[in-house]
C-alpha cells in the first residue's frame, strides 16, 4: 500500500521542482503540447478499474484526524464504488446522481447528490476528473494547472459564490498519467485528502 | 295561421333554450346513484369517491430524454409549479426544498419521531448513533450531515422527515423520482379542486400542459413529452372525447336521417317539422326537472335524452298516415288513439321511476314523462296544423310489396312465448355474469391510458384506493390513539405480505398521549449528559460539541405538544385533513390500506376494536350501482304489469297478447344475446333496453290495430317501417363510435329495434275492414 504523502503544497522541494520544470518546459517544443487537457485526458486513461485509497480528514468536530482505507472502483462515466475496509467496513456507491451508503446490519441509506450542494460539488469534481470530463469540470470550477508532467496539480475553485464559501478549494495532484491525491478544503477549515495507489488495472 | 304558429312555436322553443343555457348546470357527482336517505357509510363513501384525496391526485411522467435531462426537467417543472394556487402540492421526490418542513421536523423531532426515544437517548442508543456519525464523517456524506451533528446526533430529524414521505415511494435518480427503467421522471400533483369538478380539473390540466410547453418543451434540447393520468385528467379527457364523438356522430346521424326522410317524403319543410315535437319534449323535460328539482344530474340528461328517442317516431306516424283525401288535422285523429295508448303506457312505465327514492331515477322519470307527453301532444295538436295535404299517399310501391312479403311469412304468436321462455332460460342460467357493476365501466378510459395509469401508479406506489379502515370515536385524541394501536396491530400483516402498507393520521399527528410519553422518555439533562459521556468515550468528538443537542433535548421535555395547527401552510395540513375529519358523532380517521390480499385477514385483525371497520370502496360502489339497477328493474317490472293490465283492459282480448309479447320477447331475447356474446350489461344497456321496449310497444300497437281499409293498413306499415329505419340509422351510426357508452346505447337500440320490428310485424293480427265498433282500441282514455 502506498501511503506516501506525495502532495504538500507548501513543500519547498515542490516549488523548486516546479520552477525547474517550468524552465525546462518553456525551452522545449513539448511545452506547447503539454497542458490541462493532457493531464485530464491522462487521468481518464488510467482511472478505470480498482485502486486502493487512504483518506485522511481533518475535521473541526473531531479532536484528531480520521483515517480510513479501502478500495475505489470507477466505471466511466459516472459510476463509483468506494469500499472502506479499515477501520470498519462500508460500501458507498455513486450512480445516476444518487449516493448509497451500505453498512453491515443496517438498511442502505440513500442521498441524492442534489440534497447537499457541497457534497455534490465534491463528488462531481471527483467523478469528472476520473472520467476526464474537462468540459463538465469547467462548467462548475475555475481550473488552474501548475507543475510539470512529472508532478502536476490542478486547483479547482467553485464558480458558484455560495458554494465557494463552503468548498473553497479542490486540488487534484499526480504525476504523468497517474492520479496521486484528491484534496478538499472547506470554508470552516475542514480538510480532507485522499491518496491513491495504483489507480490502474 | 300556419306561419304565425310556426313562428310562435319556434319562439317558445328559443326562449326555453335560452333560459336553460343560462340556468342549467348538470351535476356530475354520484349522488344520483344514492337513495335520498342514504346511510352514513354511503355518504362517507360518496364523499371519498367524490373528493377524497386520491381523486385529487394527478400522476405525471416526463419522458423523451436520458435520465439526467429528465431529472433537470422534473426539477424545473416542479419549481415553476410550486407557487400555483390550484395545487395543494407538487412532489417529485426532491428533498430539502421545503425549509418550513425541515425546520418543523428539527424543532419537533423528539415529539414526532417514530423511534423509541428512551432507547435512542440511552447510553447504548447514543453509542450506536455516535459510532454511525463518526463513519458518516469518514464518508462522502460528511458534508451533507455535518451541520446536523452537534444538534441531532441520533438523526431524529431525518427519521421524522422520512416518516412523512410516502411509505413506498419510487426510487430516485439525480435526486428525483423515476420509474424502474429510468425513462420516466415521475411527479405527483395534488389539486385543490376535487376530481369530479371537471371544470376545475380541466383548468389545472391545461395549466400544467401550458407550463410544460412554455418552460420545458422549447428550452430542452430533447423532445420531452408530458403524460398525465389520474381521475381528473381522465374525467376531462373522457368528457372532451365523449362530447366530441357524441356531437360528431349525432351530426352525421341526423344528416343521414334527414336525407333518408327526404327520400321518403320528398319535402323539406317536413324535415324541419319532424324535429319540432322532439325538441319541444326535450326542452319541456329539462325545464320541468330544473324547476322541480332545482338542478339536474348528468345521468338524467344522458339517460333521459336516450329515452326520449322514441319521440322521433311520433311525427313519422303522422307523416306516413297522411292521405290526399283528408287534411292532417283530420288524419291525426285516425292514429291518435293508438299513439296515445303507446305514449300513456310508456309514461306509466316512467312514472314508476318518478316515485323512486333515488334522485337520479326520480328525475329521469319526470324528464321522460314530461318529454313524451309534450312531444306527443305537440304531434297531436300543433304539428298537423303546419302540414299540407299531400298530392298522393306516400305509402305505395315498396310498402305494398313489403306488406305482401310480411303476410306470407306470418308466425304464430306462441312462438314469441317460446322465444321469451328460451331467453329467460339463458338469462337465468347465466345471471351471474349478466351485469357490469363497476362504476368505472360507466365512464371508461382508453386501454392505452389505463395502461399508462397503472404503470404510473405502480411506479409511484400510489395504488388505487380500494380498502379503507374507518376509525371513529367521540374525540380526536381517542381516534389518534386507536390509529397508533391499529398501525402496530397491523404491522405483522405487512411483514407477512398480507398488506402492502397503510397510511394513518398519527403518522403526521401523534396522539397527545404518545407525544407526552416521548417527552417523559427524554432523560433528565444530567442523565442525558452522563449517557452522552459514556457513549462517546474513546471517540474523537471535540469537547462540548454536543451542547446544542443537550439543550434541545432538555427544552423538548417541556415543549408544547404538536397539534394539527402546527402544520398550517404545509402540504401535511392537506394530508391530515384527508385522513382525519370531524363528523356528526365526533372524529373519524380514514386509513387507506394498500394491497390487501385477503379481506378476511384484515377483518379478523380488527375484530373487537370499537369504532373500527373495513370499507371496500369498490364493492360498496358496485353494490350502490346494483341497488340502483335493482330499483330500476323492479320499477320496470311493476310498470310492465301495469301496462299489461292496461292493455288487457283497453284492447280486444286476442290483441293484448299480440301487443305485449313482442315487447317482452324483444327485450329478453336481446338481453340473452348480450349474455351469450359475453357482453356485460351496464346501466346504459339497461336504459337502452327500456327505450327499445317503449319503441317496440308502439310498433306492436300500430301493427295490431284494426283499420278502416287496406290503404290505411299500408300507411301504418309504411309509418312503422320508416320509424324503424330512422331509429336503425341514428343508433346504428352511434354504434360505430369508439366510446363504449355511445356504442352500448347504439348497439342495444339498433339491434333491439330491428328484432322488435320483425317480431311484431310477423305476428301482427291487425285487420283492415270497416268496423262500426272500431273504438275498441280507444277505450283507454
Amino acid at each position: 500500500m502506498n501511503t506516501e504523502p506525495s502532495i504538500r503544497t507548501a513543500s519547498p522541494g515542490f516549488a523548486w521542482r516546479f520552477c525547474l520544470a517550468l524552465g525546462l518546459l518553456l525551452g522545449s517544443n513539448l511545452a506547447q503540447a503539454w497542458g490541462l487537457s493532457d493531464v485530464i485526458a491522462g487521468i481518464a486513461r488510467h482511472s478505470t478499474g480498482e485502486a486502493r485509497f487512504t483518506e485522511i480528514k481533518y475535521l473541526s468536530a473531531l479532536d484528531q484526524p480520521l483515517r480510513v482505507q479501502g478500495e475505489v472502483q470507477f466505471t466511466p462515466p459516472d459510476h463509483l464504488q468506494r469500499k472502506v475496509t479499515s477501520p470498519y467496513s462500508e460500501t458507498m456507491t455513486v450512480a445516476g446522481g444518487m449516493l448509497t451508503l451500505q453498512r453491515e446490519g443496517e438498511k442502505p441509506r440513500e442521498l441524492a447528490l442534489d440534497d447537499s450542494p457541497a457534497m455534490a460539488a465534491f463528488v462531481t469534481a471527483f467523478l469528472a476528473t476520473l472520467a476526464g470530463d474537462q468540459a463538465l469540470l469547467e462548467t462548475h470550477y475555475d481550473l488552474a494547472l501548475s507543475g510539470d508532467e512529472s508532478a502536476w496539480s490542478i486547483d479547482l475553485t467553485p464558480r458558484d459564490k455560495k458554494l465557494a464559501k463552503r468548498v473553497t478549494l479542490i486540488r487534484v495532484a499526480g504525476a504523468g498519467q497517474r492520479l496521486h491525491s484528491f484534496e478538499t478544503q472547506q470554508g470552516n477549515g475542514d480538510r480532507s485528502v485522499m491518496l491513491f495507489s495504483l489507480l490502474a488495472r | 295561421m300556419r306561419i304565425p304558429l310556426l313562428v310562435a312555436w319556434l319562439a317558445v322553443l328559443g326562449l326555453a333554450a335560452g333560459w336553460l343555457t343560462m340556468h342549467l348546470k348538470p351535476a356530475t357527482d354520484l349522488t344520483a346513484f344514492l337513495p335520498a336517505q342514504a346511510s352514513a357509510e354511503h355518504a362517507m363513501l360518496l364523499d371519498e369517491l367524490r373528493d377524497g384525496a386520491t381523486t385529487r391526485l394527478i400522476l405525471i411522467a416526463i419522458e423523451g430524454a436520458d435520465s439526467e435531462v429528465l431529472a433537470a426537467a422534473s426539477k424545473q417543472f416542479a419549481t415553476s409549479l410550486q407557487s400555483r394556487s390550484e395545487l395543494r402540492r407538487i412532489d417529485n421526490g426532491q428533498r430539502g426544498d421545503d425549509d418550513r418542513l425541515l425546520s418543523l421536523a428539527l424543532a419537533q423531532r423528539y415529539l414526532l419521531t417514530p423511534n423509541d426515544v428512551s432507547q435512542r437517548l440511552s447510553e447504548q442508543g447514543l453509542h450506536t448513533a455516535l459510532r454511525a456519525r463518526l463513519r458518516d464523517l469518514g464518508s462522502a456524506m460528511e458534508m451533507a450531515v455535518k451541520d446536523l451533528l452537534p444538534v441531532d446526533p441520533t438523526h431524529e430529524t431525518l427519521a421524522v422527515l422520512d416518516n412523512w414521505r410516502p411509505s413506498n415511494e419510487p426510487s430516485r435518480r439525480h435526486g428525483v423520482w423515476f420509474d424502474a427503467s429510468g425513462r420516466r421522471a415521475l411527479l405527483v400533483a395534488e389539486t385543490v379542486a376535487p376530481g369530479f369538478d371537471l371544470d376545475g380539473q380541466a383548468a389545472i390540466v391545461t395549466a400544467l400542459q401550458t407550463t410544460f410547453d412554455r418552460e420545458l418543451r422549447q428550452s430542452a434540447a430533447a423532445e420531452l413529452s408530458l403524460l398525465m393520468t389520474g381521475p381528473g385528467p381522465f374525467g376531462v379527457r373522457l368528457r372532451d372525447t365523449t362530447q366530441f364523438e357524441a356531437q360528431l356522430f349525432s351530426t352525421v346521424a341526423v344528416a343521414v336521417l334527414l336525407l333518408l326522410l327526404w327520400l321518403i317524403y320528398r319535402s323539406v319543410p317536413l324535415l324541419l317539422y319532424g324535429g319540432l315535437p322532439l325538441a319541444s319534449g326535450m326542452l319541456a323535460a329539462l325545464l320541468s326537472v330544473q324547476l322541480l328539482f332545482g338542478g339536474i344530474h348528468g345521468i338524467t340528461l344522458a339517460f333521459g335524452a336516450t329515452l326520449l328517442g322514441v319521440a322521433i317516431d311520433y311525427p313519422l306516424h303522422l307523416f306516413s298516415h297522411r292521405s290526399a283525401a283528408e287534411s292532417a288535422v283530420q288524419g291525426v285523429r285516425q292514429i291518435w288513439p293508438t299513439l296515445r295508448l303507446g305514449v300513456l303506457s310508456t309514461c306509466i312505465a316512467y312514472l314508476t321511476l318518478l316515485l323512486s327514492d333515488f334522485p337520479g331515477l326520480a328525475q329521469l322519470g319526470l324528464f321522460t314523462v314530461v318529454g313524451l307527453l309534450v312531444a306527443a301532444a305537440s304531434t297531436r295538436w300543433l304539428l298537423p296544423r303546419l302540414l299540407d295535404r299531400p298530392r298522393q299517399d306516400v305509402a305505395q310501391g315498396m310498402a305494398l310489396h313489403w306488406q305482401r312479403c310480411l303476410r306470407q311469412a306470418r308466425l304464430p304468436t306462441y312462438l314469441l312465448g317460446l322465444l321469451a321462455a328460451a331467453a329467460m332460460m339463458v338469462l337465468a342460467i347465466g345471471y351471474k355474469g349478466l351485469w357490469q357493476n363497476d362504476l368505472a365501466a360507466l365512464t371508461p378510459v382508453s386501454a392505452e391510458l389505463q395502461q399508462a395509469d397503472s404503470e404510473l401508479r405502480q411506479a409511484l406506489g400510489a395504488a388505487e384506493l380500494r380498502h379503507l379502515l374507518l376509525v371513529e370515536a367521540g374525540d380526536q385524541e381517542t381516534v389518534l390513539q386507536r390509529c397508533e394501536q391499529l398501525a402496530t396491530e397491523l404491522q405483522p400483516l405487512i411483514e407477512q405480505g398480507q398488506l402492502r402498507g397503510l397510511d394513518q393520521p398519527a403518522r403526521y399527528l401523534p396522539s397527545l398521549a404518545s407525544q407526552q410519553a416521548r417527552q417523559s422518555a427524554i432523560p433528565e439533562p444530567a442523565t442525558l449528559r452522563r449517557n452522552l459521556a459514556v457513549a462517546s468515550a474513546g471517540m474523537p468528538f471535540r469537547d462540548k460539541l454536543f451542547e446544542p443537542f443537550l439543550a434541545d433535548a432538555a427544552a423538548a421535555r417541556r415543549a408544547t405538544p404538536v397539534t394539527a395547527g402546527t402544520y398550517e401552510g404545509t402540504f401535511i395540513a392537506g394530508q391530515l385533513n384527508a385522513l382525519l375529519k370531524p363528523f356528526a358523532k365526533g372524529w373519524r380517521a380514514l386509513l387507506p390500506l394498500q394491497g390487501v390480499e385477503d379481506v378476511d385477514v384484515v377483518n379478523t385483525a380488527i375484530k373487537g376494536w370499537p369504532g373500527v371497520r373495513l370499507v371496500d370502496l369498490k364493492s360498496e360502489s358496485e353494490a350502490m350501482v346494483a341497488r340502483f339497477r335493482g330499483e330500476t328493474l323492479s320499477r320496470i317490472g311493476l310498470a310492465f304489469l301495469a301496462i299489461a293490465m292496461l292493455a288487457a283492459w283497453g284492447l280486444p282480448r286476442r290483441r293484448w297478447l299480440n301487443v305485449l309479447m313482442p315487447v317482452l320477447a324483444t327485450v329478453l331475447v336481446e338481453a340473452a344475446l348480450f349474455r351469450l356474446a359475453g357482453i356485460q350489461l351496464t346501466l346504459f344497456h339497461l336504459i337502452s333496453l327500456m327505450l327499445v321496449g317503449g319503441i317496440v310497444l308502439d310498433y306492436a300497437l300500430f301493427f295490431n290495430r284494426d283499420v278502416p281499409d287496406e290503404k290505411q293498413q299500408t300507411r301504418t306499415l309504411h309509418a312503422i317501417s320508416v320509424c324503424c329505419v330512422s331509429t336503425l340509422t341514428v343508433f346504428g351510426i352511434l354504434a360505430l363510435s369508439e366510446i363504449p357508452v355511445l356504442r352500448a346505447i347504439g348497439v342495444t337500440v339498433a339491434a333491439g329495434v330491428l328484432i322488435g320490428y320483425l317480431l311484431s310485424a310477423l305476428t301482427a293480427v291487425g285487420e283492415a275492414r270497416l268496423q262500426p265498433d272500431d273504438n275498441a282500441s280507444t277505450k283507454t282514455q
